[in-house]
Parts: structure tokens; sequence; C-alpha cells
């Protein structure tokens, strides 16, 4: 209680620093209905209750998102996205970052977040570590990751899966439901959810240490190789002509973000993830880590 | 998923607009709420389709009865029975039968999903990629081989959509892009609102602008004690219901296919059992019909997430936006008692408005009809710039709107949603087949 109480305290005092009325563009990056936007929507309530005038954008798409983040100017602009794993992938096609500019001062926040191995319920998820399969698996990280990860699976296991690509994590679910795939790689905000539901079966993680009430995926098929212990770090970009604004924005974001109890608390929770308490410094030594790690996933 | 009532009377009101207006229907009403659905959550967006869509065919007999224009493509039959009544002075006696034939549609579809509920949720267990790649390519068959007025809307049309909605991030993969030559604008596709209005809504709105009602009679208050229905007729009802509820879960079947066969077939039904009240009969068999089947067109879309017309393919579009799956992720006893709700409701509301009140409107829409398209058309633009501005977006918005708007013009005395329809139905159908290849291991 005493501790809810204190975050309450430092919340409000940083609302009223920041108040007055600072008018910030929330830039909804992804999907208006996906994972992302049901959370940037709670961090908006949390924000105006905060006392933060939020004017929220509909951004379309991840990548659309970055590109009207990075194109607006004189405004006080913020944006939740993967943008170390969108940005590495752009540096290595070489063409311009899609999120910009990425320097300390625009680090606000971050999340992160794993995948989790998943068959239908009532099936049996460990005949995917054995050799000799043919399974079918479904996965969602776009064609050029997709192929590494089951290749990877086929070298270890001595197998001859095969992957079948996925543009949404609710139709990697659907695909195990009706029998389309044998198992999946898929978020843990929809992992929890549909082993709550009995729908499927989730034990593994690409989580090193475990969590979510998983077991890491990269001991249980005791390999070292990047995929299977693979982060994905979500940051909350913030940009502002005034310095000082954006400091301040980040220690009431990461305090909002840190109480179990403010909306988005109660969502990171429900979504299985792991909100880091990090300064702007080391939130920018955690994007270039994950930045690295997806450059050599890539390539 | 709970009732929202604000939600229904808002989609019963705008089923109203969409069902009397000839000619406007669904897809331009769908067209005019798209930016406010997209603020919508996924259980009000439902609400407010079904509704629309149910009152709307009540409406729409209201100015085929009156007037002689179809407010619905299935409002024909109301046109040649239900006008003729009127013609003979007997125009209330029509609204009441039409009314009632589509209360009776619309109870009966509520009573079939009560009970054919189950099964459709264990059913949709089954619904693999397999399943869906052959029912898709189906309804591309089965659309080469309806009849066009030419080669051009045969061929060259779906050609046409089938390229443009292939424009943007590939169906199976977030990750790419087929055809922006390099255009990171067009990554999220060409803009539905800008094609959709430029091709077909603008064109539409000025060609009904120049028709005006030609022909009309006088309309008078309607009063219980001038209308009847018989025993049988009621029966006739609920046979024509099951009927119209079947024969539109084929997907690719329209409900103008639906209210016209079921019209010519009770027409040899009247001259087999030797019944008198052959208008009513007919206008009745049509009408119940096409409202039953009002409901069951729209199984396909919830099982598959197949849109069989183009106002579901705007409704697929804005409800996949909001990363909303169809079938058995989202198709529960929750959804089914939903529609139930919503159909109860809007029965009793449609009958209400398209009966007793029918006259008002009719008299409403007869005042109105000077100005009621250009103000539709200049609020059309202004969404579609609205909804460019809004994205960040607007060069696209509105150079498709306009180089849309010029070629609907062009082509504004052909099919142009065969177009549009393509276009919607083209990611479903290319994610499907690529997503069996390579289930199959052929990529």
């Amino acid at each position: 209680m005493t501790k809810k109480i204190v975050v309450l305290l430092i919340t409000m005092l940083f609302s009223f620093s920041a108040m007055a009325d600072e008018k910030i563009t929330v830039i909804l990056g992804g999907s208006a209905g996906g994972t992302l936007n049901s959370f940037n929507a709670e961090l908006v309530k949390d924000l105006e209750q905060a006392g933060y005038d939020v004017d929220a954008q509909p951004g379309e798409s991840m990548v659309k998102g970055g590109q009207i983040y990075s194109s607006l100017q004189g405004k006080n602009a913020f944006l939740f996205v993967p943008s170390a794993q969108i940005n590495a992938e752009d540096d290595l096609v070489k063409r311009d970052l899609t999120i910009s500019p990425v320097k300390t001062e625009n680090m606000a926040f971050a999340i992160v977040n794993y995948k989790s191995l998943c068959a239908k319920a009532g099936t049996d998820l460990d005949r995917v570590f054995k050799s000799g399969n043919s399974l079918k698996v479904g996965m969602n990280e776009g064609v050029r990751i997709n192929d590494k990860y089951v290749d990877r699976l086929n070298k270890v296991t001595k197998s001859k899966n095969v992957m079948v690509p996925y543009n949404s994590s609710g139709k990697q679910i659907k695909g195990l439901i009706t029998g389309d795939i044998d198992v999946t790689l898929v978020n843990e905000a929809n992992a929890l959810r549909f082993t709550k539901e009995g729908r499927v079966t989730c034990n593994y993680t690409t989580n090193p240490n475990g969590g979510n009430g998983f077991d890491p995926l990269s001991g249980k098929i005791n390999d070292k190789w990047v995929g299977w212990q693979y982060e994905y770090l979500l940051v909350g970009h913030i940009k502002s002509d005034d310095a000082e604004f954006t400091k301040e924005f980040h220690k009431a974001i990461t305090a909002i973000i840190n109480d179990p109890s403010s909306n988005s608390g109660i969502k990171i929770a429900k979504n299985g993830w792991f909100a880091l308490d990090l300064s702007q410094k080391d939130l920018m030594k955690r994007y270039n880590l994950v930045f690295n790690s997806t450059q050599k996933l890539l390539k | 998923m709970e009732l929202d009532y604000t939600f229904i009377i808002i989609g019963s009101m705008a089923g109203i607009i969409s069902g009397m207006m000839p000619g406007v229907g669904m897809t331009v009403l769908m067209i005019l709420a798209y930016p406010i659905l997209t603020d919508l959550d996924i259980n009000q967006i439902f609400q407010f389709y079904v509704s629309a869509i149910l009152v709307s065919q009540f409406a729409g007999s209201i100015v085929a009865i009156y007037f002689a224009i179809p407010g619905e493509v299935s409002s024909v039959p109301a046109i040649v029975e239900g006008h003729a009544m009127a013609m003979e002075g007997r125009a209330n006696q029509a609204i009441f039968i039409s009314a009632f034939g589509s209360f009776v549609g619309g109870v009966t579809a509520m009573l079939i999903l009560l009970l054919l509920g189950g099964l459709l949720l264990k059913s949709f267990l089954h619904f693999t990629t397999l399943f869906n790649v052959l029912l898709i390519s189906l309804v591309f068959v089965f659309l080469f081989l309806l009849s066009t007025k030419n080669r051009t809307e045969k061929y060259i049309f779906p050609l046409v959509g089938f390229v443009l909605g292939l424009v943007g991030t590939t169906p199976h993969d977030n990750h790419n892009s087929w055809l922006t030559f390099g255009i990171r604008d067009l990554e999220t596709g060409i803009p539905l609102m800008g094609l959709l209005i430029g091709l077909y809504s603008l064109p539409l709105l000025t060609t009904l602008h120049r028709n005006k009602i030609k022909e009309t009679i006088k309309i008078v208050r309607f009063s219980f004690r001038d209308v009847k229905i018989k025993l049988y007729q009621i029966a006739i009802s609920v046979w024509w219901s099951v009927y119209g509820f079947m024969l539109a879960l084929v997907p690719g079947i329209g409900l103008d296919v639906v209210s016209n066969t079921a019209h010519r077939m009770q027409e040899s039904f009247n001259k087999k059992f030797s019944w008198r009240e052959k208008k009513e009969n007919n206008l009745l068999a049509a009408e119940t019909a096409n409202n039953s089947g009002a409901l069951s067109i729209m199984i396909p879309l919830l099982a598959f997430g197949l849109p069989t017309n183009t106002s579901q393919a705007i409704l697929n579009n804005v409800l996949a936006d909001k990363s909303y799956l169809f079938g058995v992720m989202s198709f529960n006893q929750s959804f089914i008692d939903m529609l139930i709700g919503v159909i109860a409701i809007t029965s009793v509301l449609g009958f209400i408005l398209a009966g007793p009140l029918a006259y008002l409107l009719g008299a409403f829409f007869k005042k109105t009809e000077n100005y009621i398209y250009i103000i539709l058309g200049l609020m059309l633009v202004g969404l579609t710039l609205y909804m460019g501005q809004r994205t960040l977006n607007l060069p696209v918005y509105a150079t498709t709107l306009l180089v849309t708007f010029v070629a609907g013009m062009f082509l504004r005395n052909y099919n142009v949603l065969r177009i549009i329809y393509f276009f919607m139905v083209t990611p479903f159908f290319v994610e499907n087949w690529l997503r069996l290849a390579f289930i199959l291991d052929i990529l």
C-alpha cells in the first residue's frame, strides 16, 4: 500500500511539473486492434491522467507510424514500436532508418517481451524436439527470419519440418486450432491468453531465463543460437524541441509503466511483458544490443 | 458481447437511409461510415452493420412501393408488385405486407441461428487453409460465370481489381511489399476510401441526381384498420424465410438473386394453389426471403473472413485493420447471442418504421430528394480528404480519388463494383493460396 502511495505521489509530482497541458502527439504504431495499440490506448489514458494534452494519431502500421514520427517537426511526439528490429533491418538493406532520430534523449521507456513455442491443446508439444520430424511450423517474423528458425530447428533435430508464414499472431493460433500447422512460435501475450482458454499448450519461451510459467527454449533445444533466446524490445520514443521536456517525460512515463496499478501496468502484466526501469542512457544501450542481435539474426 | 443499444439505433437509422436512397444502399453507407467505424470497437461495428443491413431491407420497399424506384437491388419485386398495388390505391396494404414479410424473415433467421448456432461453432473448427482456398476459388469461378454486359466487365475488371489489390504489404508476410515502386506511402496499399468513392460513389451520385422521381402516388396516413393478412400467408412467409436463409448461405449469391427467385417461384405457387392474392403473395415471398437472407449472407464472412459483397468487403477491411479474426477465433456463443439480440430489436424497429411510419419517411424522402445526393457527394469527398489528412497520407488519398473519379465517370455505365470486389478479396485469395503452397511445401 505504501509503495502504491509513493508511486502515486511521484506520478502526481511529475504530472504537475509536466502539466499545464503539455501537448503531445502520440502516434499509434501498429494495426488498430493489435497488441501494440491496445497497450497504447491504456498508455494514452495514463498520460491524460498525468496531465498531458494527448493528440492520438493513427499510424496504420509500425512502419507507417515510424515514418509519421520521423517526419513530425516542431511538435512533441511519441511512438512505441519495436524500433531496434525495424531499424536493424533498414540498416542491413541500406535504406533510411524508419524511426529517427534515435539518440539517448529520445528514449522514453522500453518493454521486453518474448515468444513462446505452442501446439494445439491435447497434442504433444515436445515432439518438435525429436529427430526425423516433418511438422508444419507457423512463423510470423517475415520470410527472411522465418526460414532461419526452421532451418536451424531442422539442423538441430535432424528433421524436415516445413515453415508456414503468417502475418499475425492471432492467425497463428487459428492455424494451430484448425490443424493447418503443428507448432508455432507466437508472442507471449497470445500464448498466455489462449493457454488460459485451454486452446493451446505453450511450455517454452525465448526468454533465456524462463518466465510467465514457461521454460527457456534454448535450454530445452540445447542450442545457443541467438534466435532461441531472442529478446523483442518495444521502445517508447520521444522527441521535442525542448530537451527538458523529454527528460521529464522519461521520468513520468517510467513511473507510470512501473506502477502495477496504472492502466498501462495492468496491461503489461496481462501481456506477460517486462517493463524496464532504466535511465535514458541505459535504454540506449539496450536498444543497441537488440539492434545488433537482430542484425546477427538477419545475416 | 453485450448489446449496445446506441449503435443498434444508429445502425437502424443508417439502414433507413441506405434502404430508401435508390442505388445508394449499404455500400455507400459503409463508405460514409468508414471513418467513424475505424474509431469504434468491434462489438459496436458489428451491431451497427447488422442493424443497418436488416433495417435497410425493410426500408428499401418504401421507395419501391411509393415511387417505383429500387432502394436496394433486392427491391425490384417490390416495384413490380408493391407499386402496382399502390397504383390500385392499396399502398398501405403493400407497405404492411412488405414490413410483415421482412419481420417474419428476421424472426425466422433468428430461430434458425438459435437452432444451428452450436453446429456452426463446431464446423468452424474444420475450416482450414485448404477449405478457404477451395471456397475462394469457387467464388472466383462463380463470379466469372455470372453474366456481364461485355468482355471488359467479365475479364478486364477482375484483372484490374486483382492487380490493385496486390499493391502494398504482401498478404502473407508483413515484412515485404509488392508493386509499391519504392513509394513507402503505398506500403499500406491503395486507400480503399479513395478508390470506392472515386470509382463508384461519386459517379453514381451524379447519375442519381439527374434521375429524379418520375412516377409517384398520393401518400396517405397508415392505419391498421386498412390492412390485413391471411393465415396461409403467414405460412408462405415462414417458407420463404427458410428458403432465403439457405440460399443466401451460398457464397456469391446476392440478395437480388434471393428475392427475385422467391418472387418467380411464388408466381408459380399462386397458379398451382389458385391463390387469389397474387401480388400480395409475390411481394411477401420476395421481402421475406431477402430479409432472412440478409443475415445468412453474412455467415461466409463470419466463418472465413470472406466477404460476399462490397459492403461486407468494407466491413471486413475495417475489422481486419483492428486485427479481428473470423471463424473459430471469434464466432462463439456470446457472438451468436449478440446477433440474436440485434435481430430481435431491429425486426421490431424495422416493422414499425417501414410499416406504420412508412408514410412519414416517404413524404420526407420526396421533399429532400433534390439536395440529398449533392450533400452526400460533398460529404464523401470531405471524408476522403479528412481520412487522408488524419493518416498523414493526403497526397495518396487525393490522387486516388481524382484518378479513380475520372475513370469512374468514364466507366459509369459499367458495373465497376466488380473491380472493387476483386480489389478487396484479392488479399484473402493470395494469402490463402500462398499459405497452402507453403503447407504443401511447394514454395
